[in-house]
């Protein structure tokens, strides 16, 4: 099944859904992740586009509005559920690390 | 007005980078990509430093002339990033940079994706021209028996190979460098798509090896066909050629796109055959070929001295040649002629001799004859007659109308339609055919 791409998402699959939170032009998308995280995580064009495109055939996200070729998208259920527990998954390693890692 | 410069240079997907030096290399001399249209357009300017990328888009369509729909949402994500699209022909997408910090467009695992999937649709064409060949072979070695001596079903096979081993190696090549870039990026380094260490210079004149291998096969088909005197298939190959010239240049300036041209192949497929057959017909009508040539009565003891074999010398003098007409056909394994003579009063008269020293596919092309006499009297009351005696042949049949007769390395076949022809008729035919 496709979603079983998107049971782990990466760095920046997280990120674009997170910038997705709220309505969001398609072309803000990348200062709107440099600016999530801190300018740690960096999202080329291409890698956008083709996420966007995904995300989008899976129905994690919606088209919202077009104009020209401008458009915008916001995240779906499915989408927030997707992200909510992936959140989860990273929520629980920190608290497992925590034990160890944390001196 | 600026001046234009046209280059004929073939990258393939897996030399993006390699493409994108040469364009760097040509702004430094003054020579800025615009477009592809007649090859890759360059406008003459100021020498610069420009950097440019080369990308191959995964929802670009093999046949794209121009930005698609798709290309065009693509490059304003791009342009957003700090990359301007230049063109797009194909897969590829030439970016120019526009922005000193601009973002990287694709990463190094995303970039081998996406030049493995442009590989994989490429190399799909494979197997329509195996397919192809196939069929050809199939049709050359089976039901087109008959014509085991055709040069046209010979050159359609042998160009369906060619065309085949072309895709092949390149499929191979390709498989080979897609496998050590992936090598190279699981130790961590970043691949460079081409050949690092190629020298360029600013010649129009770049190895586009497609357009070359394609121009040196109709040149040698051409010139093959002048020697083995075969002027009409010379001429239904100088026909094609020109269809095809003519759809090219029509393509050009159109610059449809992948999808349109998809959608239109099956009438565009139609309309070069079409088109191929009303230039045949045109030039053939122009040049005055006719299959059929006509005999005046002054020249009927010329030509009938000419012609290998005619009534006249079989002793029957009481029927006037109108007309004949001539074939003949030869490559490496033998040779064939044939004659259809036609006289007035109904009468004609027609034979083929096929010649070849291979004993094996004589013998392949006798059953397949011998089969379709034996087909044919059983439609009717006729019997299929043994004349191997009278002949002096190692095997010889008559179904009432037709002759055909087996020697060691000729075949003949002969059809008289005023009647069955006597022994002395036979021996007279033997002599003039060198049976």
């Amino acid at each position: 099944m496709a979603r079983e791409q998107f049971q782990t998402l990466t760095e920046p699959m997280y990120y674009i859904l997170l910038s997705l939170m709220e309505e969001c032009c398609g072309v803000d998308i990348m200062a709107k992740v440099l600016e999530l995280s801190h300018g740690r995580v960096k999202v080329g064009p291409g890698t956008l586009y083709a996420m966007l495109s995904r995300f989008e055939e899976n129905e994690i996200i919606r088209k919202t509005d077009q104009q020209g070729r401008k458009k915008w998208y916001v995240i779906t259920n499915e989408g927030r559920k997707m992200l909510q527990n992936e959140y989860a998954r990273l929520k629980q390693m920190q608290e497992d690390g925590k034990r160890w890692l944390d001196t | 007005m600026s001046k234009i410069k046209h280059v004929f240079r073939n990258f393939s997907y897996y030399e993006c980078d390699e493409m994108a030096r040469y364009l760097e290399y040509m702004s430094l001399k003054g020579w800025h990509f615009k477009r592809w249209r007649i090859g890759m357009e360059f406008e003459q300017g100021e020498p610069k430093e420009v950097c440019y990328d080369v990308q191959a888009f995964p929802k670009g369509d093999e046949f794209d002339m121009k930005p698609s729909e798709d290309a065009l949402d693509y490059s304003e994500y791009c342009k957003e990033a700090g990359w301007e699209l230049v063109d797009v022909r194909g897969k590829f997408c030439v970016f120019q940079k526009i922005q000193d910090d601009a973002m990287e467009i694709v990463s190094p695992d995303e970039k081998l994706e996406n030049i493995k999937q442009a590989i994989k649709e490429e190399a799909s064409w494979l197997i329509v021209s195996v397919a192809i060949f196939l069929i050809s072979a199939f049709l050359w070695g089976n039901g087109m028996r008959n014509h085991i001596f055709d040069n046209e079903q010979f050159l359609i096979m042998i160009t369906c190979m060619v065309i085949s081993l072309y895709i092949s190696m390149k499929a191979a090549i390709s498989y080979l460098h897609i496998r050590n870039h992936n090598r190279e990026l699981k130790c961590g380094k970043i691949p460079f798509y081409g050949n690092r260490k190629q020298r360029y210079t600013i010649s129009s004149i770049g190895f586009d090896h497609k357009k070359i291998a394609i121009v040196l096969g109709f040149i040698g088909g051409i010139v093959l066909c002048g020697i083995r005197e075969d002027y009409i298939l010379m001429h239904s190959v100088i026909c094609a050629g020109v269809a095809i010239i003519i759809t090219y240049m029509i393509t050009l300036l159109l610059r449809p796109s992948g999808k349109s041209v998809k959608k239109n192949a099956a009438i565009g497929a139609y309309g070069i055959w079409m088109a191929v057959l009303l230039i045949c017909f045109i030039v053939g009508l122009a040049l005055g070929i006719d299959y059929d040539i006509k005999v005046d009565e002054k020249d009927i003891a010329k030509v009938q001295s000419e012609l290998p074999l005619t009534l006249s010398d079989l002793g029957i003098d009481s029927y006037i040649l109108k007309s004949y007409n001539k074939d003949g056909d030869s490559y490496g394994f033998g040779f064939s002629y044939s004659y259809e003579l036609y006289y007035d009063q109904d009468v004609n008269m027609t034979y083929c001799v096929d010649q070849c020293s291979y004993h094996e596919i004589l013998k392949i092309k006798w059953s397949e004859k011998v089969k379709d006499m034996k087909d044919l009297v059983e439609d009717t009351d006729e019997k299929l007659e043994d004349v191997t005696r009278q002949w002096g042949a190692r095997e010889a049949y008559y179904d009432g109308l037709q002759y055909c007769i087996r020697y060691p390395e000729k075949i003949v076949e002969l059809e008289y339609s005023d009647g069955k022809l006597t022994d002395s008729q036979i021996k007279v035919i033997r002599e003039k055919l060198d049976l």
